[in-house]
């Protein structure tokens, strides 16, 4: 990867961090690269469509974990383990949407403060 | 593949060995459980657990049941006994028991353990930066 911030993209090994590494999309824009083809792309399409498949995630989990802490109230749980770990799942996808949102705002700011 | 991996994988072994616990519950609610004779004994409950088939983890692959003979022990008393006075036991042995709930209590701790570590771990990822 050659990307100004390639360096995130090593965090890879995460598998959920993994979306991050779709920044290096933004290597085009730098126009320092002679990489025309990025450009003409579309710089964020990857990094959006990665966007979007982790917040399907958290959706599904946050649906398994309250599909758990309904079976809780029920009564029909049978490992109570099992509603504990989703929810603390649902919770980690949770922190992380907050995370990748709070930096894409913070980015945003950035620009808007940009002088002309 | 799921985003927090190591939650999930953890988890199946959290799951074989409640069944693991599960199993050894049934075994010791019935050791004293007595039949005619003509009937077969109280079988064992013996989990089997293998490597997870999507590669993620470890499932129970079946519960395979101990003898169905038991021990005949001599309870002329026994309602149950038959017309030389033997009742069929179930051939579980309470010691052998107790060493595989410990076994299975351990593991069932070990795996929660990796749960609260993977936790810790990805936790300390998403605040990376803050």
């Amino acid at each position: 990867m050659t990307s100004p911030i390639g360096g995130i993209g090593s965090i890879g090994g995460f598998s959920g961090v993994e979306g991050i590494s779709g920044l290096g999309g933004f290597s085009g824009v730098g126009g320092i690269s002679d990489d025309t083809e990025t450009t003409t792309k579309g710089p964020n399409a990857d990094f959006a469509g990665m966007l979007a498949q982790g917040l399907e995630n958290v959706q599904a989990n946050q649906s398994k974990a309250s599909d758990l802490a309904v079976q809780v109230a029920n009564g029909t749980l049978a490992d109570p383990a099992q509603y504990t770990m989703a929810s603390t799942e649902a919770a980690l996808g949770l922190q992380l949407t907050m995370a990748i949102r709070n930096k894409a705002v913070e980015a945003f700011q950035e620009i808007m403060r940009m002088q002309a | 593949m799921s985003t927090f991996n190591a939650i999930g994988v953890a988890g199946t072994g959290v799951t074989v060995y409640r069944k693991w616990l599960d199993a050894v519950s049934d075994n010791i609610a019935n050791i004293n459980t007595t039949t005619r004779t003509s009937e077969n004994a109280f079988q064992a409950r013996y989990v089997e657990a293998r490597a997870a088939q999507d590669g993620n983890g470890a499932e129970v692959g079946g519960i395979q049941l101990g003898s169905a003979e038991g021990v005949l022990a001599y309870e002329p008393d026994n309602p149950l006994a038959d017309a030389e006075g033997y009742v069929r036991r179930p051939d579980i042995d309470l010691g052998s028991q107790m060493a595989q709930m410990m076994m299975a209590q351990r593991a069932y701790q070990a795996n929660l353990a990796v749960v609260d570590r993977a936790r810790e771990s990805y936790s300390a990822a998403i605040n990376l930066g803050k």
